[in-house]
C-alpha cells in the first residue's frame, strides 16, 4: 500500500467573486437531451436569480419509455458568467427518478448568463447529458437576445416584406418594476423605430425575464402576462418589414437608450443580431363553393363559404412563408359539379386544375359541403370524418369542407410536399408539435399542433391545450418550396414551341383512360408531372416523336390513406406545333390516342362586349358565335377580368352550346371588366375577349327626400340651419357629401357622412349669411353622386325661399319696426319646439327667443331697406 | 495464445472516497474552528476497482452556512490499480466568515460534468466556525 501526503497548490485553487457583463445568447431554460436509453431533464425553478439567493436545481431521470430510473448518479457542475466553476456535486436519483441540489450564489456573484452541466449514469444504460441556464443580474437591465419573428422562431431567414414582430428578452435586475422605452434598428440599418409603451413612458417590466413583442406587445414574464398589447404611435397594425434581401448583420435592440435609468452596468443594454432575408414566391388562391348540377348533395351557404374562405386566408398569411403582399386569396363564385359518385369528384380536381391553369394562379380551392366526400367516397369508411383532399396527380386543386379553415393550409401544404405519403396525424398521435407567434393579432402560439395534423371546426385552437400552427420543420419545407422554381422532369422536346398544352384524363381501376377536354394556349405556363410509368407521346404525321413527358397517375390522395377507385391527372407541357396524334402509353402498351384535327376552333364574344353596364347580383347572359372548319364538336371556358385583361378569372369549364348564364354576386364594382370564352376541340383552342371594357356595379342611389328650412327670414350675418334628408336606396352601404346651396352659391358641405343601405339620415347644414347679400335665395340640398351611381335624378331637392334682410326685419316686410317687436313680444322667453316660439323672431337662431333678440331688433329699429 | 479486448466503461471503476476529516494546522483533528483559522481536509482515495483511471476529477468544496460555495478545490490524479492516497485540502476560514456550520463535500469525478464526467463517489463532512 503507498500513502502519500499531498497539499495541493494554490494554482488549483477557484475564488467566487467579483462581477462581470455578459453577452449571453442561451435564453432556453431548461432542454433535455436523450441517450439511446435514458432521458435526463434537468431545470431551475426560475431563469432569473439576484446575487445571495438560493438555487435550486432539480430534474428526472427516466427510461426513454418514461419509466423512472432509481438510484442513478447525476453529477452536476455549474459555471458562472465567467466560464469559472464554482459548484460541484453527485447526487442521486430517488425512487421516482427525481433529484435535487442546491446552492446560494454569492452576495457578490457574477452578472450574467450561468450554465448548470449534468451527466447521469446508471449501470446498464448510456451516459446521459443535459444542460441548462440561468441569469444572475443586480440593479440592471440587459438584453438577453433579439428574434424577429414572422411564422417560427429561428426560422432560416426572413422573407422579405413580410409582416415582422421582434421579440427582445429583457432581464430586469432590479427589484421593482421598471419603465423602459426600447429602441428597434432593422431592415439594413435604414429604419429606426422607438417603443414607448403602453402610455407613452415606457414598456412596463418586472423582475426577472421579460418577453417583449414590439411593436405594440404583449409583454410577458415567466409567470405572467405583464401588459397586454397596444397600439404603438405608427398604428394598430404596424409592423417591421424588410423591403430587401441580403445579410442584415444590424438588427439591433437597445434598452433605455436615453439612459434614464440608473444600473450597475451601463454596457449591456444593446445587442446586435443578424438574419439573412430571401425572397419567396407568390401565392395566389382562388376559391369556388362547389354546387352539384342535382342536389345530391349540399352547398355551403355563402355566409359559411365566405367565412372559411376569410380565415383560411388569415392563417394562409399567419403561417406560410410568403410575404402579405405575395398573397392573394379571393372568393370567385360557383363551380357547378359533377353529381356521380367518384368520377364526379375527379372531374371537380380537373375543373379546378384548368381553372388555376386558365387563370394563372397557383391553387384553386373547392369549398364543399358536409356530405360531398361520403356522397363521392362510398367506399372509405370514414369518409364523413374527411375535411379536405388533395390529389397526387391533379396538383393545383384542393377539396376542403366548409368550416375548417385550418385544411387550406394543410392540402394546400400537401401539394407543396408536405406529408406527401403520409398524414401527419397517422405518424405521431397528435401530430408534430408546434409553435410560433401570429404577427397581425399579437398572439404568442407556445403550445400548438400542425396544421398538418388533424382540423378543428371553425377554429384555429384544436383543443384547450394547443392552438393550430405550422410546424417548424413544415414551414422550413415549406420556405424550400417556396424558395425555388418547381421541379420538373426532362422531356425529350423536339420542336419548341411557345405554346403550353393543357392535359388533363380519367384513368379507371381496369387501366383504362379518358382525355378530358385539352387547352392549347400562347404562352400558358408549362407545369410538369412527377414522373411514372406513364408517358405522354406527341407524333407528327409520320409517326415521328415530337417528346415523351413521362407522368405518375396515383389512385391515392396526397396523405396515402385515402384510395379513389377512379383518378385522373392534369399538367401542362410544352406543344411541338406539328403533332397530329398524342397518345399515352404505360411501358410499351398504347392506353389511349387522340388525333389532332387540322383547325383551331374560331370564336367572337357577342355579349358583354364593351360599353355594358352591369348590375353585379343579377344574371349576365354571356354569349358568343363560334366554329370549326374540321366540324370538330367544342367546349368552352368562360373566364372574366377586373383589370382589363390583367388577370383572368375562370367561371364555368366544358361550357356546351354558344352562351353561359353568369352569376355576378360575388363581383365588386369596376369599370375594367372583359370576358373571355376559350373554346377547345379537344386540344386545339381559339378564344376571344370583349372588344372594350365594361361596367359591373351593385346599385349606388342616393337620394335627398326632404329639405326643411328652420326659418323663411334671416337677418343678415345671423344664421339658420337647412335639414336635409337622405335616403340610401342601394344595396351598399354609402359614404357620401351632401352640399346646400343658396340659388347656385354653396352654403356649405357635409363630408364623409356614411349611411347603411336602406336607411335614411336627416343631416343639419348651417348657413350663416354674413357673405350673402340682401335678397331671396332659393334653397336646395344634393347628395354628391358615389361612384357607380346611375340614378342621380333624385340627388337633389329644392324647398321654398329664404329672404336674408336686415337684422330684426322679423317680419320680412323690409323694414325694422314695431311689427317686429310685437312678434318678438309674442314670442318672447319661448324654446325651439313650443307653440310660441317663432323662427323668425329668434334673430339669434340659439332656439330661444330673449333679450338677445329684442336687443337685435331695438339697435337696428327704424332700419328700412332700400 | 490470443489477445482479448476489454473495454472499460464507467460501471467498473471502483473508486472509493475514506472518511473525511477536519484538523487544525496541526493536525488535530476537530471540528470547531474560529475565524482566521486554517482548516485541513483529510481523507483518503482508493482505486478499489481492476481498471485503472487516469486524470480523475478528485474536488473539495466548502459550503458555507448559508450554502454558498466558499471554497472549492481540485487535482487531476492518475488513479492506478490498488491505487490508495492520503489527500489533504487546506482552506482558512475568512476573518469575516460567516459563523455557522461548513459543509464539505469531497468528490471524484472521470472528468469535468461539464465535458461528460460523471461522479464516482462523495463523502460529506461538516465543521463549526464560531
Amino acid at each position: 500500500m503507498r500513502h502519500r501526503f499531498k497539499v495541493l497548490p494554490i494554482l488549483y485553487l477557484i475564488i467566487i467573486a467579483s462581477s462581470m457583463q455578459i453577452s449571453g445568447t442561451m435564453p432556453s431554460l431548461s432542454s433535455q437531451v436523450t441517450s439511446s436509453e435514458m432521458l435526463l431533464t434537468i431545470q431551475m425553478e426560475r431563469a432569473y436569480y439576484l446575487p445571495g439567493e438560493l438555487v435550486k436545481i432539480f430534474g428526472n431521470l427516466t427510461h426513454s419509455n418514461g419509466t423512472a430510473i432509481q438510484d442513478g448518479t447525476i453529477s452536476i457542475e455549474v459555471k458562472d458568467s465567467n466560464n469559472y466553476t464554482f459548484f460541484l456535486d453527485i447526487t442521486y436519483t430517488s425512487s421516482d427518478g427525481s433529484f435535487k441540489t442546491s446552492f446560494r450564489l454569492s452576495s457578490i456573484a457574477y452578472v450574467g448568463q450561468y450554465i448548470v452541466y449534468a451527466t447521469a449514469h446508471k449501470t446498464g444504460y448510456e451516459n446521459a447529458t443535459e444542460s441548462a441556464i440561468f441569469y444572475v443580474t443586480t440593479d440592471d437591465l440587459f438584453v438577453v437576445r433579439l428574434d424577429p419573428i414572422q411564422v417560427i422562431l429561428n426560422a432560416d431567414a426572413l422573407i422579405m416584406n413580410k409582416k415582422t414582430t421582434v421579440r427582445v428578452i429583457v432581464a430586469n435586475g432590479f427589484s421593482e418594476r421598471k419603465w423602459v422605452d426600447i429602441q428597434i434598428i432593422y431592415d439594413f440599418a435604414s429604419e429606426t423605430y422607438d417603443e414607448n409603451g403602453p402610455t407613452g413612458i415606457g414598456i412596463p417590466l418586472d423582475p426577472g425575464l421579460n418577453r417583449i413583442y414590439v411593436p405594440g406587445g404583449p409583454i410577458l414574464n415567466a409567470t405572467h402576462l405583464v401588459e397586454p398589447q397596444w397600439i404603438p404611435p405608427e398604428g394598430q397594425y404596424f409592423v417591421f418589414r424588410w423591403t430587401n434581401t441580403g445579410t442584415d448583420n444590424n438588427i439591433t435592440v437597445i434598452i433605455d437608450p436615453d439612459n434614464n435609468i440608473a444600473e450597475t452596468d451601463e454596457t449591456n443594454n444593446e445587442k446586435t443580431g443578424s438574419r439573412e432575408v430571401r425572397n419567396t414566391n407568390s401565392l395566389t388562391i382562388r376559391y369556388y363553393k362547389l354546387r352539384p348540377l342535382l342536389p345530391v348533395y349540399g352547398t355551403p351557404s355563402w355566409n359559411n363559404f365566405s367565412e372559411t374562405v376569410n380565415e383560411g386566408n388569415s392563417f394562409i398569411n399567419a403561417t406560410y412563408p410568403v410575404a402579405g403582399n405575395e398573397f392573394s386569396g379571393v372568393s370567385v363564385g360557383t363551380l357547378w359539379s359533377s353529381p356521380i359518385p367518384g368520377l364526379g369528384m375527379i372531374d371537380d380536381f380537373l375543373s379546378l386544375h384548368i381553372y388555376a391553369a386558365i387563370g394563372q394562379f397557383d391553387r384553386a380551392v373547392g369549398i364543399v359541403s358536409d356530405d360531398y366526400f361520403p356522397f363521392h367516397l362510398l367506399h372509405v369508411p370514414d369518409a364523413s370524418n374527411k375535411t379536405g383532399f388533395s390529389h397526387t396527380s391533379i396538383t393545383q386543386a384542393a377539396l376542403v369542407r366548409a368550416g375548417y379553415w385550418t385544411t387550406i393550409t394543410h392540402e394546400i401544404g400537401h401539394t407543396y410536399g408536405l406529408n406527401r405519403d403520409a398524414e401527419d396525424y397517422d405518424i405521431n398521435p397528435l401530430g408534430s408539435f408546434a409553435s410560433g407567434y401570429w404577427v397581425t393579432r399579437k398572439k404568442e402560439i407556445p403550445k400548438a399542433i400542425s396544421f398538418m395534423g388533424e382540423s378543428p371546426f371553425r377554429s384555429f385552437e384544436y383543443n384547450s391545450t394547443y392552438s393550430m400552427w405550422v410546424a417548424n420543420s413544415h414551414y422550413e419545407s415549406l420556405f424550400d418550396a417556396f424558395a425555388s422554381s418547381t421541379a420538373h422532369s426532362t422531356s425529350n422536346l423536339v420542336e419548341p414551341s411557345a405554346s403550353a398544352l393543357f392535359v388533363r384524363g380519367i384513368a379507371f381501376e381496369n387501366g383504362t383512360m379518358e382525355f378530358r377536354d385539352m387547352y392549347l394556349l400562347d404562352g400558358g405556363a408549362v407545369k410538369y408531372p412527377e414522373p411514372g410509368e406513364w408517358s405522354l407521346v406527341f407524333r407528327n404525321s409520320s409517326g415521328q416523336v415530337l417528346s415523351e413527358t413521362p407522368f405518375n397517375v396515383s389512385f391515392a390522395m396526397f396523405g396515402g390513406k385515402t384510395l379513389s377507385n377512379v383518378t385522373g391527372f392534369a399538367f401542362s407541357v410544352p406543344y411541338p406545333t406539328s403533332s397530329t396524334t398524342i397518345q399515352v402509353w404505360r411501358n410499351s402498351t398504347l392506353i389511349l390516342e387522340k388525333q389532332v384535327t387540322s383547325y383551331a376552333p374560331s370564336i367572337e364574344v357577342l355579349s358583354p362586349n364593351g360599353g355594358e353596364f352591369l348590375m353585379a347580383g343579377l344574371n349576365c347572359t354571356v354569349t358568343w358565335n363560334a366554329s370549326d372548319l374540321d366540324g370538330d364538336p367544342l367546349a368552352y371556358t368562360i373566364a372574366y377580368s377586373y383589370d382589363s385583361g390583367e388577370s383572368w378569372i375562370p367561371v364555368a369549364t366544358d361550357v356546351e352550346g354558344n352562351s353561359y348564364v353568369w352569376n355576378t354576386s360575388l363581383l365588386e364594382d369596376g369599370s375594367n371588366y372583359l370576358v373571355r370564352v376559350i373554346a377547345t376541340d379537344g386540344v386545339n383552342t381559339g378564344e376571344d375577349v370583349s372588344d372594350n371594357v365594361f361596367t359591373v356595379s351593385k346599385i349606388h342611389d342616393l337620394a335627398v327626400t326632404d329639405v326643411t328650412l328652420s326659418k323663411v327670414v334671416v337677418g343678415q350675418n345671423y344664421s339658420m340651419s337647412i335639414k336635409a334628408t337622405v335616403q340610401n336606396n342601394g344595396e351598399c352601404s354609402e359614404n357620401f357629401n351632401v352640399t346646400a346651396y343658396a340659388n347656385t352659391t354653396t352654403i356649405t358641405t357635409l363630408t364623409n357622412v356614411t349611411l347603411a343601405n336602406g336607411n335614411s339620415t336627416i343631416l343639419t347644414l348651417p348657413w350663416n349669411t354674413t357673405s350673402f347679400g340682401k335678397g331671396n335665395y332659393t334653397i336646395s340640398a344634393q347628395v354628391i353622386p358615389v361612384p357607380y351611381e346611375r340614378n342621380i335624378e333624385d340627388n337633389n331637392f329644392t324647398d321654398g325661399t329664404v329672404l336674408v334682410t336686415i337684422a330684426g326685419d322679423a317680419n320680412g316686410d323690409g323694414v325694422v319696426d314695431i311689427f317686429d317687436l310685437n312678434i318678438a313680444g309674442k314670442a318672447y322667453g319661448s324654446f325651439a319646439g313650443e307653440p310660441r316660439y317663432s323662427p323668425e323672431a329668434d334673430i339669434t337662431n340659439d332656439d330661444h327667443v330673449d333679450m338677445r333678440d329684442i336687443v337685435v331688433i331695438a339697435r337696428n329699429y327704424g332700419k328700412i331697406e332700400p | 495464445m490470443y489477445f482479448q479486448m476489454v473495454e472499460v466503461t464507467f460501471t467498473d471503476y471502483v473508486i472509493n472516497i475514506g472518511p473525511v476529516l477536519t484538523s487544525d494546522q496541526d493536525g488535530i483533528i476537530k471540528t470547531d474552528f474560529n475565524r482566521g483559522e486554517i482548516v485541513q481536509i483529510e481523507f483518503t482515495i482508493e482505486n478499489a476497482g481492476n481498471f485503472s483511471l487516469t486524470n480523475a476529477l478528485i474536488s473539495t468544496m466548502i459550503l458555507d452556512p448559508s450554502n454558498t460555495t466558499a471554497f472549492l478545490s481540485y487535482t487531476l490524479e492518475n488513479l492506478p490499480l490498488e491505487f490508495f492516497e492520503e489527500l489533504v485540502f487546506g482552506y482558512r476560514i475568512p476573518l469575516v466568515g460567516s459563523a455557522g456550520i461548513y459543509t464539505v463535500k469531497v468528490m471524484v469525478f472521470t472528468d469535468w460534468p461539464s465535458k461528460g464526467g460523471i461522479g464516482l463517489d462523495i463523502e460529506t463532512t461538516a465543521f463549526d466556525v464560531t
